[in-house]
């Protein structure tokens, strides 16, 4: 007797078959880079939502009365005022000029160009300034005098990370969605291919559970070994990305070098795609049985 | 030569095993092609189901192994009303019936132990089961040299005994043979009848559909002659 066991339906033989897992492996690869951007985006949210900010800047831009210091001394009184302030101090020009050095360098720098006073304004630890009534306040020494608090916009930033984080998510699950109308597709038409097989199977007595399992286990098979293609490849290009970004030590880019955790995700990529493959393959047959008298 | 036993329109029905009764069939919005038929089978009987091509004996024979459900009727199978049976349970049903397809369904990517293992695989039976009466009954069919031969390279008698073989590899309760004779000698055929006998012999029932009235006068067993749709019950006494 031969031990070889074989296949009761010869499933994946036919050419669409053969050509699934490279489907499954693609989806899952951009389902990876899509899950890559959840976890860098979702961190970023995170590290941008918790700032340790203790300063802020107050802008004070001349006006035509052209006593721009002596506004500067008034604010900085006001300033001092505000329990929550430990420290106010003006930015000397030189100061100001340095800042300006990479956009404008020194040497084309006006000498008479109208630059604006800034103030640096060091915060008490855990203290927050009443930024309405300083703002009223300023209001009375005339236009032009700005309270820049870098935690508005760094709100307004993680805010929009955490936007994107989700949109990242919706991506993973649209693409998600797609693996198992794939895999839908896939089984009709499988069992278009191989409809005598499972009517000579379904006559001889077998359970739709019997002939589910064939199909849901080679949708699993083929679930696997694609998911493990594309997340292999996906891990590869993200490492590949993360160095790139790590050599040109360009903090304005996000880390999309995922860390031990994502990469343990990442793994379990390919278990998702293949059960997707297998509960949707086994819908799929037993909803087709049931048709059957 | 044949005799009618008994009117087709008043079986036995009480301690049928199984029975049909006003049964009709039609294919979609066509016309009935069977129509009231009413009969009853014993456990441990031999029957002919005697007909020119063409007749509907395969449709009857698919009634039997539960391929299509009537348009009018009951059937009882086992002492099942199929009409109140849930759908879950027909498969239990379709494991106590073995059959022989006129065009054998053999599945060509399977060798003949893996074709003829397959309803042992479907009742969930062990390997060890599988790898003991398999070939035992590989070896009854004359098949022993064939064991890992596919379906394609196998001649029509062989086919026809693979068919056989994966049929009664559970000990079915009914084994239902569709015109077996029809693609092979009348040498092969009679022993092939004689096969079938022997099955009968060890309790298992069966209903052949044939056109043979030749091969049915040769080896008499009850007859239930298909005409028109309709079903008379004959019985047949030996020539």
């Amino acid at each position: 007797m031969n031990p070889t066991r074989l296949p009761i339906i010869p499933l994946g033989r036919d050419a669409a078959s053969r050509l699934l897992p490279f489907v499954f492996g693609l989806m899952t690869f951009l389902a990876g880079l899509a899950l890559a951007g959840v976890v860098a985006l979702s961190g970023a949210s995170e590290q941008i939502g918790k700032p340790e900010v203790d300063r802020l800047t107050v802008e004070v831009q001349p006006d035509q009365s052209g006593d721009t210091d002596a506004r500067t001394q008034l604010v900085i009184a006001h300033l001092t005022r505000d329990p929550a302030v430990a420290e106010a101090t003006a930015i000397s020009d030189d100061e100001v000029a340095a800042l300006l050095q990479p956009w404008l360098s020194r040497d084309t720098l006006p000498g008479d160009l109208a630059m604006p006073r800034l103030i640096d304004v060091r915060l008490k630890s855990g203290a927050t300034p009443n930024l309405a009534a300083l703002s009223e306040a300023f209001a009375t020494l005339g236009p032009g005098i700005k309270i820049d608090d870098p935690r508005t916009w760094l709100d307004r930033l993680g805010s929009f990370g955490r936007s994107l984080a989700v949109v990242a998510g919706i991506i993973m699950a649209l693409i998600a969605a797609a693996l198992g109308v794939m895999a839908v597709v896939n089984t009709r038409m499988a069992l278009a291919v191989h409809r005598e097989v499972v009517e000579l199977l379904h006559l001889m007595g077998a359970k739709d559970s019997f002939i589910a399992r064939l199909f849901q286990m080679q949708a699993l098979k083929v679930g696997l070994i694609g998911g493990a293609l594309g997340a292999a490849i996906a891990a590869a290009t993200l490492y590949g990305i993360g160095q790139a970004v790590h050599r040109l030590d360009a903090t304005i880019f996000l880390d999309v070098a995922l860390k031990a955790p994502g990469y343990a995700v990442l793994a379990a990529l390919p278990v998702a795609t293949g059960l997707i493959a297998a509960l949707t393959s086994r819908v799929t047959v037993l909803r087709a049985l049931k048709r059957m008298p | 030569m044949i005799r009618q036993r008994t009117p087709a329109s008043a079986p036995t029905l009480s301690s049928a095993f199984i029975r049909f009764e006003s049964v009709g069939l039609r294919y979609g919005l066509g016309p009935e092609v069977l129509h009231d038929l009413n009969f009853a089978i014993e456990p441990g009987e031999f029957r002919y189901v005697l007909g020119p091509s063409g007749v509907g004996k395969t449709t009857l024979l698919r009634l039997l192994y539960l391929s299509l459900r009537p348009s009018r009727g009951l059937i009882t199978m086992f002492g099942h009303e199929l009409a109140t049976t849930p759908r879950a349970d027909l498969a239990a049903l379709r494991r106590r019936i073995g059959v022989v397809f006129q065009d054998f369904r053999l599945l060509d990517h399977l060798t003949v132990v893996e074709n003829v293992a397959l309803p042992l695989r479907i009742a969930g039976a062990s390997e060890a089961e599988i790898r003991q009466h398999v070939p035992e009954l590989l070896g009854w069919v004359g098949l022993t040299d064939q064991m890992n031969a596919r379906p394609p390279t196998l001649s029509g008698g062989q086919k026809q005994r693979v068919a056989i073989a994966r049929a009664v590899i559970t000990k079915p309760d009914l084994l239902l043979a569709d015109e077996p004779t029809g693609n092979i000698d009348s040498a092969l055929g009679l022993r092939l009848l004689r096969l079938f006998e022997e099955l009968n012999k060890v309790g298992t029932t069966v209903v052949i559909a044939t056109h043979n009235e030749a091969l049915v006068t040769q080896r008499p067993h009850s007859i239930m002659r298909l005409s028109g749709g309709t079903l008379e019950e004959l019985a047949a006494v030996a020539a």
